[in-house]
């Protein structure tokens, strides 16, 4: 468990956007799968975190639910990402890349 | 924006959202259980690993349905703890912090209570809002008389003729000898109309009110009392209602206890030609005698209505204006031509609180200007702290946190700093507020002080406001961390913070300035001559019952008093004067000339008072002309102060005015003037002298009389003999008040000694919230300086010159503060013109010394740091950082 990873307030949302954008519309379960999958180390505590985060998201519009069928025949709710979220997406990244170089600057240099 | 109404529509469709995430969640199960039968796992097994993976479901509906509501009491919740977690790690920062809040927001409350019970409170009556008071109006004397109380003939027409009030009752103070059981004593008492404590809606606690047709002649000798004096002379007897007590040797039933908590005016707070005593325990209906129902011209009886729920104060006044015209009609032919009258219909609410509303107000003032100067210590220390952090801010920025999140969470620490602040300010409040509410002014000692709801809000109001104001400046510098970092360069600011100390300054001077003149004042009416000499001399105040002393054995009975005083030893002289100047307020008459054949409103107005042959020795009042009284006068004769003499015969030597004749009312004998006198103070220190007429005792004899004692060595060693002496003559006669002259006079200053401390301790309590700031800013500056005073010394700078740089440095803001502060003192000092005695608002010495002792202080508190900068080492300099 000591490697466990805690996101950052704000990286969840990040990484739900991008996994939207290159994967195409997924629902819930989808998405966790997903990103424990790519994950090095075990990211969440369990999947349903991933609520607050898609909730959040809906609100500002960036990504859009509806009820589909599954593959299997089960019925699931698919988020898509939006064009608003695509370009908050872009926005974001360049963000975080800048803050976690501030990050760095801070730890490394002036402490 | 779109966030924010989502977020409330979902308050409103809660119940639609939760069964969404219901089936989402369900959606979501499904497919891990899928997911995990296609592992191989059993269905239940499939279950339970499905359950596990999302974790509870409550908890991922709870996540859920945060997300959709408002996530900053969360938050809120998240910065409380990080503050308290911030201050636990700076115990020094948060100990001055919040006693810096607590000082300024207990002040206020204090004060606040204060104003709240004597000025805001309804007053403790039923329907407080209908009652009023009613007073008359003589335009002619209106210089000397600003209003005077209503005579007996007027309000019994007032009361039988009008439409407007559901009733109207009189009152008028009427004092009492209790003899029988126990030592006699002298009792403050009222005469009320019978229905008077019906009209103002107050029970009982035992027994009943007065009933109709007790205020009549014959059905009136019976007596409601104060629940301290049921107390203190009965006992608390549970048998106390119908037990007959002498009161001026007649008879009287007790019918009725009034509860503890009555409020019932003292002194002169109902009217200022009405003198209740200090307070009021015994009340006897108004049952008026014929002389006084008759009395026309008799101005003696104060007013309470109460006004029909559905008349307007207007409306009552139009119909007092009519019912004045037909009193005046009456008494047309006893009255001048030219004599006009008006009826004054007041709220009652503005009698209670009339004689202390500007005093407090202006302290209101005075610890409003305390809780800035706090505001801007506390916003000088946060920002100090603030500018540590800086650091600590950046890399909450960079974990996400946004500029409005760090604002918020700086003004939340320093809501924490002063919600600490002002839990203590209460407590400090409410242990101080009723010490204050006890020496404060007479007429809000009637009241109790308690932490009403009304206090509590106002606290919580100023813990916020001083949370906003103190904390603004500090949490948008926090928020601007980024931009700051972007650009590379340190915090400035140098520039807020000296002007933080200027102002600061500025008020504290302000408040300074006030209390030196106030102070300076006080000295003056202290030292102030009366007229009359104040030390070693004792003033007994004795009241002979009617009913007993006629005038003869008045004469006789004071005349044998004063010999027996004066033959004990110690004792100077002795003398008697009805009324004693400073203590009780005199008769005031118009004085005629002999030559006057009818009433002439133009002439002066003086108080009249009866004195014995002794007084003026005993008294210390210089003679300036004439002789003073012999012990027999057969013929009508009187002694006159000096401003009486100039007013009536402008210019005339004061030895020729001696044997001129003057008169009261053109039907009365010629008295011959014997005597001139010099003016006493009688109204108070701080007021002008007033001119006084004397009569001999045996021409104008009054039952109660003043004995004047002066003694060689302490008044109070004459005590016992005086008692004795008394005790002697009549066992059955108490004492009404015995005291020193010095104390009389320390009584009547009260007021003035409270507002002028009070302020005081103000101003010292701010200066050393300026003090604490100004150390606070020039320390904080020499430490952030260390390296650069180090470059200097290491490239020779003088200690001495770096002791004066910082020292200048600290001392240009308070200097500006201080020119600030004393325009801020002048502006302050036009509001209590009326209390600067024998000074004008520039007074130098007051100022003078203000501004003194304020740079002394702030140069000290510059001189510590300074020095500090001064012993630098440049090694160590360079070193830090």
């Amino acid at each position: 468990m000591a490697d466990r990873v805690e996101l950052l307030q704000g990286t969840l949302d990040l990484i739900v956007l991008r996994a939207l954008s290159t994967m195409g519309p997924q629902h819930a379960y989808g998405l966790a799968a997903r990103l424990e999958q790519v994950a090095e180390h075990p990211l969440m505590l369990n999947q349903g975190t991933l609520y607050p985060a898609l909730v959040r998201l809906e609100q500002k519009g960036w990504i859009k639910g509806a009820w589909q069928r599954t593959e299997s025949n089960r019925e699931a709710k698919y988020y898509s990402i939006s064009k608003a979220g695509t370009r908050a997406l872009e926005k974001q990244a360049e963000r975080w890349r800048r803050l976690a170089g501030l990050v760095d600057k801070l730890l490394l240099n002036e402490l | 924006v779109q966030r924010f109404f989502q977020r409330l529509l979902s308050l409103f469709r809660g119940e639609r959202a939760d069964a969404e995430v219901t089936r989402e969640i369900a959606a979501h199960l499904a497919l891990l259980e899928d997911e995990y039968r296609r592992r191989g796992m059993t269905p239940d097994e499939a279950r339970l690993a499905a359950r596990r993976a999302l974790g509870s479901v409550a908890h991922a509906k709870d996540l859920h349905r945060d997300a959709r509501s408002f996530i900053w009491l969360e938050d809120f919740h998240q910065d409380v703890k990080h503050a308290v977690r911030g201050l636990r790690d700076a115990p020094g920062f948060a100990v001055v912090a919040v006693l810096t809040v607590a000082l300024g927001v207990g002040a206020n409350i204090a004060i606040f209570g204060l104003v709240y019970q004597t000025l805001l409170r309804p007053l403790p009556f039923a329907r407080p809002s209908e009652l009023v008071k009613i007073a008359t109006d003589l335009p002619q004397v209106a210089d000397r008389f600003d209003s005077v109380p209503v005579t007996a003939p007027d309000f019994l027409e007032f009361r039988r003729s009008n439409t407007v009030f559901s009733g109207l009752a009189a009152l008028a103070a009427r004092d009492f000898n209790l003899t029988g059981s126990g030592e006699p004593e002298r009792l403050h008492g009222a005469r009320v109309s019978a229905d008077l404590f019906s009209i103002l809606g107050v029970r009982p606690e035992r027994g009943r009110h007065f009933v109709a047709g007790e205020d009549e002649e014959g059905r009136d000798a019976v007596v409601i009392i104060s629940h301290a004096l049921w107390q203190r002379r009965f006992g608390s007897d549970p048998a106390i209602v119908n037990r007959t007590i002498l009161l001026d040797g007649r008879p009287h039933a007790i019918v009725g206890v009034m509860p503890a908590d009555l409020l019932f005016p003292v002194g002169r707070q109902f009217d200022r030609y009405i003198t209740f005593g200090p307070r009021v325990d015994i009340w006897e209906p108004m049952a008026f005698t014929k002389a006084e129902r008759e009395g026309e011209g008799d101005f003696n009886y104060g007013v309470i209505g109460r006004l029909k729920s559905d008349v307007s104060m207007a409306a009552a006044r139009l119909q007092m204006d009519v019912l004045t015209e037909r009193n005046l009609e009456r008494i047309k032919k006893l009255a001048p031509a030219d004599f006009k009258m008006f009826t004054r219909v007041t709220a009652l609410h503005d009698v209670f609180t009339r004689e202390s509303r500007r005093g407090l107000l202006f302290l209101e003032a005075a610890v409003g200007l305390l809780l800035l100067i706090a505001c801007v210590n506390l916003a000088n220390l946060l920002m100090a702290r603030a500018s540590n952090r800086d650091v600590e801010f950046a890399v909450r920025a960079a974990l996400g946190a946004g500029r409005r999140r760090l604002v918020r969470q700086v003004l939340t620490e320093s809501l924490v700093v002063t919600s600490l602040g002002g839990a203590f300010g209460v407590a400090f409040a409410a242990w101080t507020g009723p010490v204050l509410l006890a020496y404060g002014p007479s007429s809000a000692a009637a009241r109790e002080w308690k932490l009403a709801a009304p206090m509590l809000a106002f606290a919580a109001m100023m813990t916020v406001t001083t949370a906003l104001l103190s904390g603004l400046g500090p949490a948008l510098r926090a928020g601007a961390v980024r931009a700051r970092l972007r650009s590379g360069s340190r915090a400035v600011t140098g520039g807020l913070r000296q002007t933080l100390i200027a102002v600061e300054v500025a008020l504290c001077t302000a408040l300074l300035a006030v209390a030196g003149l106030l102070l300076h004042s006080f000295v003056n009416v202290t030292s102030v001559d009366a007229g009359f000499g104040i030390e070693r001399m004792l003033a007994v105040d004795l009241s002979l019952p009617t009913r007993e002393y006629t005038s003869a054995r008045t004469e006789i009975f004071y005349g044998d008093l004063i010999a027996r005083v004066r033959a004990q030893p110690g004792v100077d002289a002795v003398g008697a004067i009805s009324l004693l100047p400073i203590a009780h307020e005199g008769v005031i008459s118009t004085v005629l000339l002999d030559t006057d054949t009818q009433l002439r409103i133009d002439r002066p107005s003086a108080f009249r008072r009866s004195v014995t042959p002794g007084l003026f020795a005993a008294m210390q009042i210089p003679l300036r002309a004439g002789r003073t009284f012999a012990d027999q006068e057969p013929a009508p004769v009187a002694i006159i102060s000096e401003g009486l003499a100039n007013s009536l015969w402008p210019g005339a030597a004061l030895s020729s005015v001696v044997g001129r004749g003057i008169r009261r009312d053109p039907g009365d004998p010629v008295m011959r003037v014997v005597g001139i006198v010099g003016d006493v103070r009688a109204d108070a220190l701080d007021r002008d002298p007033h001119v006084t007429l004397y009569h001999p005792l045996g021409q104008d004899v009054r039952n109660g009389m003043t004995i004047v004692v002066r003694t060689k060595r302490d008044p109070l060693a004459a005590v016992s003999a005086v008692r004795a002496a008394v005790s002697d003559l009549d066992p059955d006669l108490p004492i009404a008040a015995i005291r020193t002259m010095r104390d009389v006079v320390s009584a009547s200053l009260a007021e003035r000694r409270f507002q002028m401390s009070l302020v005081t301790l103000l101003a010292l309590l701010a200066l050393v919230l300026a003090v604490v700031g100004i150390y606070g800013v020039t320390s904080y500056t020499v430490t952030r300086r260390t390296r650069e005073i180090g470059l200097r010394v290491a490239l020779g700078a003088q200690q001495g010159d770096v002791l004066r740089s910082v020292l200048v440095e600290g001392l240009r803001p308070v200097f500006v503060g201080l020119v600030l502060g004393v325009v801020g003192g002048q502006i302050g000092a036009q509001w209590i013109r009326a209390a600067l005695f024998g000074i004008d608002p520039l007074d130098p010495a007051a100022l003078g010394g203000v501004a003194g002792v304020l740079l002394l202080t702030a140069t000290l508190a510059c001189y510590l740091p300074a020095r500090r900068a001064a012993l630098v080492e440049p090694l160590t300099a360079l070193r830090s950082e």
